[in-house]
């Protein structure tokens, strides 16, 4: 009879590891507004001239996937979001230019860049700790550019020990990335 | 009776020896000579190294590590010859994600030196220092090797590349003593644009100047 409780105790304590399917959110896409903030185009390319002169062409890769987040274990929800992710690919030997979009919850949304390894976020909706400009115009690459935000990196994420590395970035949701300058003062700029 | 036993005894005693010990060890360090090419204290400083065009990046030691590489001989499953040989290698990254790593292990016998290697941005070579002979080349477009046997080196494929070193190399106003010049000659067919196709590294200092295909240089500043 003891042995019997015993078994059925057992079973029931295993039993209780057990987790529940999650239930799975699905985030749907990433609105066409919200797309737009990055306008590169997969396929086409764009230049970036350097502050001593060289014009380097960078070609666009775009593309859209999917992603699951939950948390460690026995999850209740499932999250499915979409990554969208562009990389500027240079044709000289400096670092990619990479912008990325996602929906990981309805309450943000992550926008981010980053070149080597040093990163900016780009969300406007919460504390990221980059701290950012608002510039109503800013003259760069030959002509005024408006809404322009100016984002210091404040190696929120990203580490390295570079000491030359990319230091502050100039991005508008027309035209995307306008300027980065890098630590040492040298800097790269929209040619268009 | 005894000395079968006795026999028996020291062959299960030198057996369980393992792989810690041996009949004979023996430890190879580098030449005095050679030591200075990865131990000087400023091959681990951060660098910046500026390229034709001005673009400047900054190379940062990502890691490094000095070991003694164990190897053993034995024989009926007694070890009978242990080497420790000294290795050392340190690996750089830059602002642009150039890699560049450099390692140099002790000589195992008079027909085969330290051995430098290095690689930037996947192409790589091996040089004996006291034979100053190219041991082998590896890059993403195929590997060409010599083999090392009591006579010497025997080449299997011919390798095109060539390595030299110079007294000394002057880079704009800075003079460079002891110079490794590595000139890449091989699966030219298979190059890009920005193949390294020659590399300098300088004795107690590291990388000073490395050339792509397409001739652009970049040179430590």
């Amino acid at each position: 009879m003891k042995r019997v409780l015993l078994l059925l105790l057992s079973t029931l304590a295993l039993g209780s590891c057990r987790c529940d399917d999650p239930i799975l959110i699905d985030m749907g896409p990433i609105p066409d507004s919200i797309l737009a903030l990055v306008p590169y185009q997969d396929g086409q390319v764009y230049q970036f001239r350097h502050s001593a002169g060289k014009v380097i062409t960078y070609a666009a890769h775009r593309a859209l996937h999917e992603e699951y987040f939950d948390c460690e274990r026995c999850c209740k929800f499932l999250y499915k979001y979409q990554v969208n992710q562009t990389a500027l690919v240079p044709d000289y030997p400096v670092f990619t230019l990479n912008v990325q979009l996602s929906n990981p919850d309805s309450s943000r949304l992550e926008f981010s860049a980053w070149m080597g390894q040093r990163g900016f976020n780009l969300s406007m909706n919460q504390d990221d700790g980059n701290p950012v400009d608002r510039i109503d115009s800013a003259w760069i690459g030959e002509q005024w550019h408006k809404d322009v935000l100016r984002i210091r990196n404040s190696n929120y994420f990203g580490f390295s020990r570079d000491s030359i590395y990319a230091d502050t970035l100039y991005y508008n949701y027309q035209s995307g990335i306008l300027k980065i300058v890098m630590s040492n003062g040298e800097y790269f700029q929209i040619h268009e | 009776m005894n000395r079968p036993l006795t026999l028996i005894l020291v062959t299960i005693i030198l057996a369980s020896c393992g792989e810690e010990h041996a009949l004979k060890e023996e430890t190879l360090w580098f030449s005095q000579e050679n030591r200075a090419w990865i131990e000087a204290d400023a091959i681990r400083q951060p660098f910046l190294m500026t390229d034709d065009n001005g673009i400047t990046q900054s190379y940062s030691m990502n890691f490094n590590t000095s070991y003694f590489n164990k190897g053993w001989s034995s024989f009926l499953g007694i070890n009978t010859h242990m080497t420790h040989t000294e290795y050392s290698y340190i690996d750089f990254r830059s602002t642009f994600r150039t890699s560049f790593s450099f390692s140099l292990t002790a000589g195992s016998m008079p027909e085969r030196g330290d051995v430098v290697y290095a690689e930037l941005n996947q192409v790589g070579f091996q040089y004996d220092l006291q034979n100053r002979t190219l041991v082998s080349i590896d890059s993403p477009y195929g590997t060409r090797s010599k083999t090392i046997t009591d006579e010497g080196y025997e080449e299997n494929d011919p390798i095109g590349s060539t390595v030299e070193i110079l007294d000394s190399l002057l880079l704009g106003d800075k003079k460079y003593q002891n110079v490794l010049h590595f000139c890449f000659n091989d699966f030219r067919e298979s190059w890009y644009e920005y193949t390294p196709t020659d590399i300098y590294i300088a004795k107690g200092i590291g990388l000073i100047k490395y050339t792509a295909h397409i001739g652009l240089s970049t040179t430590r500043k």
